[in-house]
């Protein structure tokens, strides 16, 4: 598929378009935060703590006088770093193990699926934490940890398609020509099960940011005083009753993040799927 | 897989099936799909396999690309000579060299038979790239040549396409241009032309003949068929069952044919013109159905759904004999 192509697919689903913006404003504010955000967003100003939001600071300041504006804009960078990265590793290594599994089969298959299996039946959240403890805190532990705690749902997904895909006539066809097994996976298989990839990918952007923020909210993920949404809303609980501020427009921005993803994560499915191109083209 | 060699009959043909036996294992017990099957074909000659469904055509033609699936098939013993080196002995690596470079194969479903995410012309070059390490840019030279040569038209502009804008016809065309991409000995068609219209069929077998006579390729077609097979074939195998039941040149098994269910299979077809000559009759059939290849029964598989059999039928498996106008048939009933 052509890039403009899919471009123009895309601007026909107004929820990927939304999605789209979405991300886009949220991956814009990270890249010019210096430019974006008024203040610091380590600097404190004990004489303005907690104040409401206002023309001087818009969306409030937290407990020590920042101004939550900008560490909510520069959180949006250590957010979005984890949220890619951590995929990218999950997807990386589910990706590898779905495919070898699911193309060889027997006992390849078996080894690489018990251990796969494994991780699966551990909550992710306190296998991140268990690695987490392990390796000690830190934002790239964080992103390891979330990682792995993302393969088993790659790895799964790459199997179910790989099992559908390399029974097809033409992975067959390619065989009778001479193709080699690394020629069949690299390219007659991963280009052909690659959307439900990239659906889950964005999806679970949206999954990594909420890990990191609960990471960083149980204070064993990046920390202070750089600003992440998660340790931002864990700072606002403390003040909840009396400075609901801190922690609604970091929720917020976790929120409308997630919902960013979850939808540009939808409209590329339905464009990516090509049934669903042929009605979309028809509008 | 030591079996002993019998020395083909013809002087070294170019491939030699020798009692190949091919069997599934399966938890509903063994299915002997490919049976102690044995024929030849020489350079540049055109064999047609026929049969009906589940009689073990597809299975031998994936048997000599040694691409039965593994579990549950297995290709138990006998040999596969081709210019006299056994395929079923060489080393996988050996095989992958030798598929689509020599020995070809193209599938019954065009629509489904090419990679969806590369455009025709990708596809076909990357044929010269692994088999003839040639660069991309010659590949796509020679890819565009070759759907030249399979007479789709426009071919820098098809090249350039993906698979679901090409027709039914124009995609096996693809095909064969990818089969042919190297000018392999052996092309096999497995029912290349069974998911197309008749005026697109007809093209495509002539297309087939066309580059047999210019690559010099010798092709087994596989078919149901036996119309396509009749104008096509110079000789004709006869499957039942796992096994080969007749063989011989095509004119002489249209004309005489031997076994029961060759002659069976040959009334069951319409004729044009037959209904305004007698009227409107009942189309004949061999009676029952294809036997499970779970429990084939006694003696001549055939036998339960034979219009002539007799006792011995019943009791033991006939052997396949040569009759003396260079037939070869499986019966108990036929003359030598």
């Amino acid at each position: 598929m052509k890039g403009a192509s899919l471009v123009q697919m895309l601007r026909k689903s107004p929820t990927a378009v939304a999605g789209c913006v979405i991300v886009a404003l949220v991956v814009l504010s990270a890249l010019f935060a210096p430019w974006i955000a008024p203040y610091s967003p380590v600097d404190m100003d004990l004489y303005s703590r907690l104040k409401p939001p206002s023309l001087k600071h818009p969306l409030g300041t937290d407990e020590l006088g920042r101004d939550l504006l900008s560490r909510i804009v520069w959180g949006a960078r250590v957010s979005l770093k984890v949220g890619v990265i951590s995929v990218g590793i999950g997807m990386t290594l589910g990706v590898l193990l779905g495919l070898i599994g699911g193309y060889f089969g027997g006992v390849t298959e078996k080894t690489i699926f018990s251990f796969v299996d494994l991780l699966l039946s551990m909550p992710s959240l306190l296998l991140a934490l268990a690695i987490v403890a392990t390796l000690g805190p830190g934002i790239t532990q964080v992103m390891v940890a979330v990682g792995i705690s993302l393969v088993p749902a790659f790895a799964r997904v790459t199997r179910g398609s790989v099992l559908t895909v390399k029974e097809q006539n033409y992975v067959l066809g390619a065989k009778a020509l001479g193709a080699s097994h690394v020629d069949i996976m690299a390219r007659y298989i991963l280009p052909n099960i690659i959307t439900p990839i990239i659906v889950l990918a964005t999806l679970n952007c949206a999954f990594a940011l909420i890990m990191e923020a609960a990471l960083s909210f149980l204070g064993i993920g990046v920390q202070p005083p750089d600003p992440t949404w998660g340790s931002i809303l864990s700072d606002g609980r403390m003040t909840i009753r009396t400075a609901s501020w801190v922690s609604t427009f970091s929720g917020l921005a976790i929120t409308i993040t997630v919902m960013g993803f979850n939808l540009l994560g939808d409209g590329l499915r339905d464009v990516l799927d090509p049934r669903m191109r042929r009605i979309l083209q028809a509008k | 897989m030591g079996n002993t060699l019998t020395i083909p009959d013809s002087p070294s043909p170019l491939l030699h099936l020798n009692r190949v036996k091919t069997y599934f294992y399966t938890v509903e017990g063994t299915a002997k799909a490919v049976d102690d099957v044995s024929f030849s074909l020489n350079k540049g000659e055109t064999i047609g396999l026929v049969g009906e469904s589940g009689c073990g055509k597809s299975v031998t033609a994936l048997s000599i690309m040694r691409l039965v699936k593994d579990p549950p098939g297995k290709i138990v013993s006998g040999a596969i000579l081709f210019n006299g080196t056994d395929l079923l002995q060489i080393s996988s690596g050996r095989m992958k060299s030798i598929r689509g470079k020599r020995i070809a194969m193209i599938f019954q479903e065009p629509m489904t038979s090419l990679n969806p995410v590369y455009t025709v012309g990708d596809q076909i070059s990357e044929m010269f790239v692994t088999h003839e390490n040639l660069g991309k840019k010659e590949s796509w030279e020679r890819a565009v040549g070759m759907i030249e040569k399979v007479q789709i038209p426009a071919p820098e502009k098809r090249a350039r396409e993906y698979p679901h804008q090409l027709s039914g016809g124009m995609r096996q065309r693809a095909m064969i241009a990818m089969a042919l991409a190297c000018k392999p000995e052996i092309l096999i068609a497995d029912e290349p032309t069974t998911a197309l219209d008749v005026t697109v069929q007809a093209q495509i077998i002539e297309l087939m003949l066309q580059l047999r006579e210019e690559f010099g390729t010798a092709i087994i077609l596989i078919s149901h068929d036996l119309g396509i097979i009749a104008e096509t074939v110079e000789r004709i195998v006869v499957m039942y069952a796992g096994k080969v039941v007749e063989e011989g040149p095509t004119l002489s098994v249209f004309d005489a044919p031997k076994h029961p269910y060759t002659k069976g299979l040959f009334k069951s077809r319409p004729k044009i013109g037959e209904r305004s000559e007698y009227g409107r009759r009942r189309l004949l059939e061999i009676q029952g159905a294809v036997p499970n290849l779970f429990q084939l029964p006694g003696g001549c598989p055939f036998h339960p759904r034979c219009v002539a059999a007799v006792e011995i039928c019943r009791g033991s498996a006939p052997e396949l004999i040569s009759t003396h106008d260079n037939q070869k048939v499986r019966c108990h009933l036929a003359n030598p």
